[in-house]
Formats: C-alpha cells, sequence, structure tokens
C-alpha cells in the first residue's frame, strides 16, 4: 500500500504556559514545524504502513527550508520524501495549492491514500484537502478519527455535525483528512535522525517538472487577493481596571447584579422569586 | 406596475442547508446578511436549496427574506451528500450565475464549499467574520481571522465568479420571520445520481455527547489558556453554579484537556449570546471573540494589559484570573450565606 501525506510547515508561535506554577514562553528552537494536525495524518500512515506493508511518502509545498519538515517527518518514519518548491509557488490560494498538489500526485506512481490534516494550524481554511480531492476526481472524508483496511477497501469512522459516520470507500484511491486521531503522534527515535538526513531520499521539484504553466500556480493562479490586514476594531469600549483586586471583584459584582437583576442575593435563578423593584 | 421578475446586476446566493432545521440557523443567518450585500449591489437575495420534499424549507427561507428561491429537488438529492450536492449546485450556478455563494461553515459545509469552489475555480474565503461591499468597485470584501487571531485579513476575487465565502454558525444575526412575504420560486432540473460511487455511508447515528445548552444559556463562564490548569477551570465551574451559568473554554483549553470539545467556544466551535460573560484568561483571538461578540455584557480577566480581549469586552480587570476568580467566589459564597440566614430568619418569623 503506498500511502501518501501531505505536510505543511508552519510558524512555531510561542505560546504562555504554565510550567511550575510559572509562566514561561515555550519555544522550540526552529524556524517552523509540521502543522500538528498533519502530524496526526503521518501517524495514521505509519500505523496503516505497519498494518499493512508499504512505504509512506511525504509531499509539501513550500519554500526550499520547508525540507526540514520533510526531514522531521522522515525521521519519525516516512521511507521518502518530496519537496515542490518554486519561485513560482509563492502566494498560492488554497486552489492553486491543491492545483500544485495534485499534479505532483499524478506524476507520483499512484498511491492508494492521500492524507493530511483536516487543517493547517495557521491560515487553517481546511480547503486544500478536498479541493486536492476535487482536481483528483476521488473522494474525500474530513474529520477521520479511525481507519481499518479491509481487502481492497476501507472503512472510516468520523464525527460530523454530530453525528457518527461510518463510511466504506469501495475503490481507491481516496483523500483522507484528520484532526484527531486517539493516537498521539510518535516520539522521533534519536538513531532515526541521522537516517532522514543521510540515507532516505529527498527530491525536490520546481515547476517545469511538474508541466504546470506559471499563470496555474503561485499568486497567478489564485482566485482571491489579500488586499491588507488590518487590527480588529475594537468592539465595546471596555472600563479596564489594574492593581486592586478587590476593587474589581467590586465591580464585577456590581456589573452582574444589574445585568443579571440578581438583586443582590442569590443567584439568576432567584429572578422570578425576587422581581426587582421598578 | 409590473413586478420586476430578474434584477438588474447578478444575485447574491446563499446555499440552503436544511438540516436540522430548528437548530441549524446558519442559512437564515446568511440570508440576513446576504439582503445588506444584495441592496448595496442592486440586485437580490436568493436561496439556492437542494433535496426532497423540501417546500416546507423553501417557504421558510421566503419568510426568513429570500427574495427569490432556486430548488433542485429530487429523491436522490435527500441525502446531503458533498459530491452529488457540489455537482447540483455548481450546475445551478452555471445556469443563473450569481455574483456571491455564501454557505454555511458547517461541517458538512466546510467539505462542500471547497469543492463548489474548485470545479468552478474561484475563490472562495474560510471561517469569516465580516463581509461587506467596497462602494467603489462593488466587490465583495471577505474578512476572516488571520496570524493566530490576532489581525483581520481582508481578501477579493478580483475576476472570478462567484465570490464565495464560508461563515461559522452564530457570526450574523437572522431577520425575523414575516410569514406575509412572497418570492418566486425557480425549479431546475436535477442533477443524476452518480453512478458506481466508491463511497459509500453504511451508518449514522446522532452523537450520544453531554446535553448542554452553551447557546441558550443566559450566563457563561469560560476560560482559556491563562488557568493554566484543570484545577483552574474547577474554579470556573464554581462559579458557573454560584451564578446558575454553563462553563466553556477556548480551543486551547480544549488542547490542553481542561474542557471537553463540545464546550469549546469558537468558530469551530459553538457560539453564545449571554446575558452575561465571564471570561478568564482568554487573550481574546479573533476566533473566539467571533464566536462571543452577540453576548450583552462581557466581562474580561486577563494578566496582559494588550490583551485584545480587552476590546471585545465591556468591563475589564488585568490580573491573574487565578487570584480574581477566588475572590470573586468567596465574595458569592458569602452573599449566599447572607441570603440563606436570612431566608432562614424570614421562614421563622
Amino acid at each position: 500500500m503506498r500511502i501518501l501525506v501531505c505536510i505543511k510547515q508552519v510558524p512555531v508561535m510561542a505560546v504562555p504556559c504554565l510550567v511550575q506554577g510559572r509562566w514561561t514562553l515555550q519555544r522550540e528552537g526552529l524556524e517552523g514545524q509540521i502543522s500538528e494536525h498533519d502530524l496526526q495524518a503521518l501517524e495514521a500512515a505509519l500505523r496503516l504502513r505497519e498494518a499493512r506493508d508499504g512505504e509512506v511518502i511525504v509531499l509539501t509545498m513550500g519554500p526550499p527550508h520547508a525540507e526540514e519538515a520533510l526531514r522531521e517527518a522522515l525521521a519519525r518514519g516516512a521511507d521518502r520524501a518530496l519537496l515542490l518548491s518554486d519561485p513560482a509557488f509563492a502566494g498560492a490560494d488554497t486552489l492553486a495549492t491543491s492545483t500544485t498538489l495534485a499534479q505532483a500526485i499524478r506524476r507520483l506512481e499512484s498511491p492508494d491514500l492521500i492524507l493530511c490534516g483536516a487543517r493547517t494550524s495557521d491560515s487553517g481554511t481546511g480547503q486544500v484537502g478536498p479541493q486536492l480531492a476535487e482536481d483528483l476526481g476521488i473522494p474525500h472524508v474530513a474529520y477521520v478519527e479511525e481507519v481499518l483496511l479491509e481487502g481492497n477497501s476501507i472503512l472510516v469512522r468520523r464525527t460530523v455535525d454530530r453525528f457518527r459516520e461510518t463510511i466504506r470507500l469501495r475503490r481507491l484511491p481516496t483523500v483522507l483528512t484528520f484532526l484527531r486521531i486517539p493516537n498521539p503522534p510518535r516520539q522521533v527515535p534519536l538513531h532515526r535522525i541521522h537516517e532522514a538526513f543521510d540515507v532516505k531520499p529527498l527530491e525536490r521539484w520546481g515547476l517545469r517538472k511538474l508541466g504546470l504553466s506559471p499563470d496555474q500556480v503561485g499568486a497567478a493562479g489564485s482566485a482571491t487577493r489579500v488586499i491588507g490586514f488590518r487590527e480588529p476594531p475594537a468592539q465595546r469600549k471596555a472600563r479596564v481596571l489594574r492593581d486592586d483586586p478587590d476593587r474589581a471583584v467590586e465591580e464585577i459584582l456590581q456589573a452582574l447584579d444589574s445585568r443579571l437583576l440578581l438583586n443582590v442575593q442569590g443567584g439568576i435563578h432567584d429572578r422570578a422569586h425576587n422581581p426587582p423593584e421598578s | 406596475m409590473t413586478e420586476r421578475t430578474t434584477p438588474p446586476n447578478p444575485e447574491v446566493w446563499v446555499f440552503g442547508d436544511h438540516r436540522d432545521y430548528f437548530k441549524n440557523r446558519v442559512t437564515l443567518e446568511l440570508l440576513a446578511h446576504g439582503r445588506s450585500l444584495a441592496e448595496a449591489l442592486d440586485t437580490r437575495c436568493a436561496v439556492a436549496v437542494l433535496g426532497h420534499r423540501i417546500e416546507t424549507y423553501i417557504m421558510e427561507y421566503i419568510a426568513h427574506g429570500a427574495q427569490a428561491v432556486y430548488a433542485m429537488t429530487a429523491p436522490h438529492l435527500a441525502h446531503f451528500k458533498v459530491t452529488t450536492y457540489a455537482r447540483a449546485l455548481v450546475e445551478m450556478v452555471r445556469i443563473y450565475r450569481p455574483s456571491v455563494l455564501l454557505i454555511g461553515g458547517t461541517d458538512f459545509g466546510m467539505e462542500f464549499a471547497p469543492r463548489v469552489a474548485k470545479q468552478l475555480e474561484t475563490g472562495l474565503s474560510a471561517d469569516c467574520v465580516e463581509l461587506r461591499v467596497d462602494p467603489t468597485n462593488g466587490a465583495l470584501v471577505q474578512t476572516a481571522p488571520a496570524f493566530g487571531g490576532r489581525l483581520l485579513v481582508d481578501v477579493i476575487t478580483p475576476d472570478r465568479r462567484p465570490q464565495m465565502a464560508t461563515v461559522r454558525p452564530g457570526i450574523f444575526q437572522e431577520r425575523p420571520h414575516d410569514p406575509e412575504a412572497t418570492a418566486p420560486v425557480f425549479y431546475v432540473d436535477p442533477v443524476p445520481l452518480e453512478e458506481n460511487d466508491p463511497l459509500e455511508v453504511l451508518e449514522v447515528e446522532p452523537l450520544q455527547e453531554e446535553e448542554c445548552s452553551l447557546e441558550e444559556a443566559q450566563v457563561v463562564v469560560s476560560g482559556g489558556r491563562g488557568m493554566g490548569s484543570d484545577q483552574g477551570f474547577s474554579l470556573l465551574h464554581r462559579l458557573a453554579r454560584l451564578l446558575g451559568g454553563e462553563v466553556g473554554g477556548t480551543r486551547p483549553a480544549v488542547i490542553q484537556g481542561w474542557i471537553p470539545k463540545e464546550r469549546m467556544i469558537g468558530q469551530t466551535g459553538r457560539a453564545v449570546r449571554p446575558k452575561v460573560l465571564l471570561t478568564f484568561g482568554t487573550s481574546g483571538a479573533l476566533q473566539y471573540t467571533a464566536a462571543i461578540r452577540r453576548t450583552e455584557f462581557i466581562i474580561a480577566v486577563d494578566r496582559d494589559p494588550d490583551a485584545p480581549i480587552f476590546r471585545t469586552a465591556d468591563l475589564g480587570v488585568v490580573g491573574d484570573a487565578l487570584d480574581i476568580l477566588p475572590r470573586l467566589i468567596r465574595a458569592l459564597e458569602a452573599r449566599k450565606g447572607t441570603k440563606e440566614v436570612s431566608d432562614a430568619e424570614s421562614a421563622r418569623g
């Protein structure tokens, strides 16, 4: 079974975390990391390969340094990697991205499964998976939680709009996208790191190799255009209190009283019994 | 005076997602906003709806503001199947060529809309929190959260049509129901059923999830990364009990496992509109603030004085949630104690 995993390198965001009672900014020494849900897709792929022999190929489109993400995926256990990188690919929206990825997939020896995260942790539109499937003319199932192999077909389970669904795909290939799987991504074994750099193959393809024209990819092949970023307008004018927690608590209580008609006593359920005086 | 049957400009369309009609209001919310876009574009706002035996929904859409309805009905359209529905809607768009097409950002919508956009080779913006018409050129400006929710990005679809966007439930406000409203209904020949579809849905069962009425709650207490731990969250539960409210949390809190996924407030979770929301340790990512903005009064506590949550709140407290919360709980408990004593006294008297 040949399994292709599409991954994206996203910026590492410094996030404050409470570690041993202290607030610290957690930062890894990397410029980028593999998007969270793509890692889950990779984990699902590695488990499927363990269940049935095969090959896991990782694919990404990005600037040259996106190679780091591919090396990490190789260290995690993927067999080989393909980097789609070309200045012409820059500025792609999901339409152009899906065109580029689909063309690369057509040129790879036909995979049985194409897996990726249901949305990336940066822009996170969740549109590339379904658009890739549309381009390739194959099915797509999003939010997959479980994949079971059954001869030549597969069974998948997922939850959508508060329904649990069991779906059979009678023919492959198919695109599956993941939001959460029960198995956390595995740790990177140290001995695999040198394999990822020295042993396992990593290919680089540009526009010419894909056989697409420049107006199908990148910003030129995109239907949308970003016209600007801005700070969100303040939606309300908050009265902001600081430095005096007791006074802050008093103000919160007053706000609750007037908004919920708490009438100084008890909870909101007392309203019926204690109608406010008017 | 003869009634105008076709508007002067290409229309604004809203996809009619009529599953779970009484709870799933996103179509009606988009319809209300679509009406204002249509007005700015000097055209009408229509619903495109697919299904089997959907006459009731067509009437409902008209009562909620649809100025025209395009419908495709057939037994094989009874189920919301992504590939069939995408082909069907693409067919309708190719016939009538609307300028704008809005689709509700349900799980189904997020699988369906990208396929429709891809077939039409047009642009699609996900999770929009604002949609407006640029008065200088009539372009639909699609605004969505960017960079982890600190900034907004404005996007246009300059050349291709329709201009497409998905919007999560709870972003816009639906219009009141007007049973007197009338509008033309156009039926389109159904697309055929796919032969030999490799995808087969074997089983569908409603999720047995914890009954939680976050959307209807009058008081919501919510926490984010700044709560630090699930002990922090237990304080939120105590406060919620004191106020007769429900507890929710941000996406980071869900990822940390401090609160179940069903209680996530945000664009990919639930939208709330209580009388009062108390939000603790939430910096105010746009994905979160978009889902709380219909709250009447927002009280926010966060350590970071520059946190964007203070631009969304009515009352802000710069401080550690883990310091403020116990004080607030003690104060409310003291009042409750006083009240119980006085109730007991009045019962005696």
